[in-house]
């Protein structure tokens, strides 16, 4: 798991919930664990990550991003 | 109503499912006024209308995620519903269970994790569910259907927008998916929310499961509810308060009540997704 990836969507997240929430994206993280990863921010946390790797999610793939090693997964397999 | 039969040493679980709209609220209500009892409302510990404490944790996105894939549904069940036993016993309930429309593509993983709990399957007519199913203007605090195409969402709304149930990539419905009206999608929704269900009474042991008609409830609140009660196996009689909240306004109702659809007035596409997908269902269901 790429450190950089995980440090660069960190950064996406303090964008939306702030740094403070932010630091509780780490690897083994649910949605439950990072305080603001809600469905209230859901869709602009989504956003915030497409911006930062200039990416463009399907529905489908959005709705799979509920833990920080899926959200680092689905990076890497779109980015490499 | 005489004591009752259920002596098992773990707390008894069970799990409501449906399309949502079929007052899974009022139940969970009533059956939160019984002695040692705890049902959840998606997974939430509400009183009447009250946003309430998330006793197990959401499945607002893997409840499509267990559409699309299946075999999924037992790892989601395992890690978000593993602890429920526990829970019930913290909680010092004898009998604990969650209603939730997003229950409905875990039936076949709940009913192998927890062989003892039962199941109650509540259904309504199609096109009672798809007037009910959206608001047409303004935020929807209830939003189990699809919203109208032009229809400005609050994020909230987006969100359970990617949980809910849509036809599955590369079938025929997909293809048409964006050219279907709301009304189109949510019988759509319906139908294939109805037919999961369905799978499953044939596969679970009768006296595993319990359906319960919307139209029934609607019409004789008090007595229907007392068949689950015998279901579950609940002790002593029902409670007075149990009754107030079965026979109070209607929970969750939308303020501005939309008028009834029939199928004259479906165009003729919605017909179409009408006679396609809603048929064979109403079939299995009120045949």
């Amino acid at each position: 798991m790429s450190a950089e990836i995980i440090d660069r969507i960190r950064k996406s997240f303090a964008s939306v919930i702030g740094e403070n929430a932010a630091k509780g994206v780490v690897s083994g993280a649910t949605m439950e664990d990072v305080e603001g990863w809600d469905s209230l921010n859901f869709l602009n946390l989504v956003m915030a990550i497409e911006d930062e790797f200039d990416l463009q999610m399907s529905t489908l793939e959005a709705a799979s991003l509920n833990t920080v090693d899926a959200v680092v997964s689905y990076v890497e397999r779109k980015t490499s | 109503m005489g004591r009752s039969s259920y002596s098992g040493a773990l707390p008894r679980l069970f799990f409501g499912a449906s399309t949502g709209r079929t007052a899974t609220m009022a139940f969970a209500n009533a059956l939160n006024s019984e002695t040692d009892t705890t049902c959840l409302h998606e997974g939430k510990f509400r009183q009447e209308e009250t946003p309430g404490e998330q006793v197990l944790s959401f499945l607002t996105l893997e409840n499509r995620l267990a559409y699309e894939k299946p075999n999924a549904a037992h790892e989601i069940v395992a890690a978000k519903r593993g602890n429920t036993l526990q829970i019930a016993g913290e909680r010092g309930d004898r009998f604990f269970g969650d209603v939730a429309y997003n229950n409905v593509p875990f039936v076949a993983a709940l009913a192998k994790a927890f062989p003892d709990a039962r199941f109650v399957f509540f259904f309504r007519q199609c096109l009672d569910f798809v007037r009910s199913a959206a608001s047409e203007e303004g935020t929807d605090e209830t939003p189990v259907g699809w919203p109208p195409k032009d229809k400005p969402l609050t994020n909230v709304e987006r969100y359970i927008a990617l949980g809910r149930l849509q036809p599955r990539e590369g079938s025929d419905s997909a293809r048409l998916w964006d050219s279907w009206s709301h009304r189109a999608q949510n019988i759509w929704l319906w139908s294939e929310t109805n037919r999961l269900l369905l799978d499953q009474t044939a596969e679970l042991p009768k006296n595993r499961f319990k359906t319960i008609y919307f139209e029934e409830f609607k019409s004789a609140p008090v007595a229907t509810y007392e068949t689950l009660r015998a279901f579950l196996d609940l002790p002593g009689d029902m409670q007075q308060a149990s009754k107030e909240i079965l026979l109070a306004r209607p929970i969750n109702m939308r303020r501005e009540k939309p008028a009834a659809i029939t199928v004259a007035e479906l165009d003729s596409v919605e017909r179409a997704v009408f006679e396609e997908y809603a048929q064979p269902i109403n079939r299995r269901l009120y045949s």
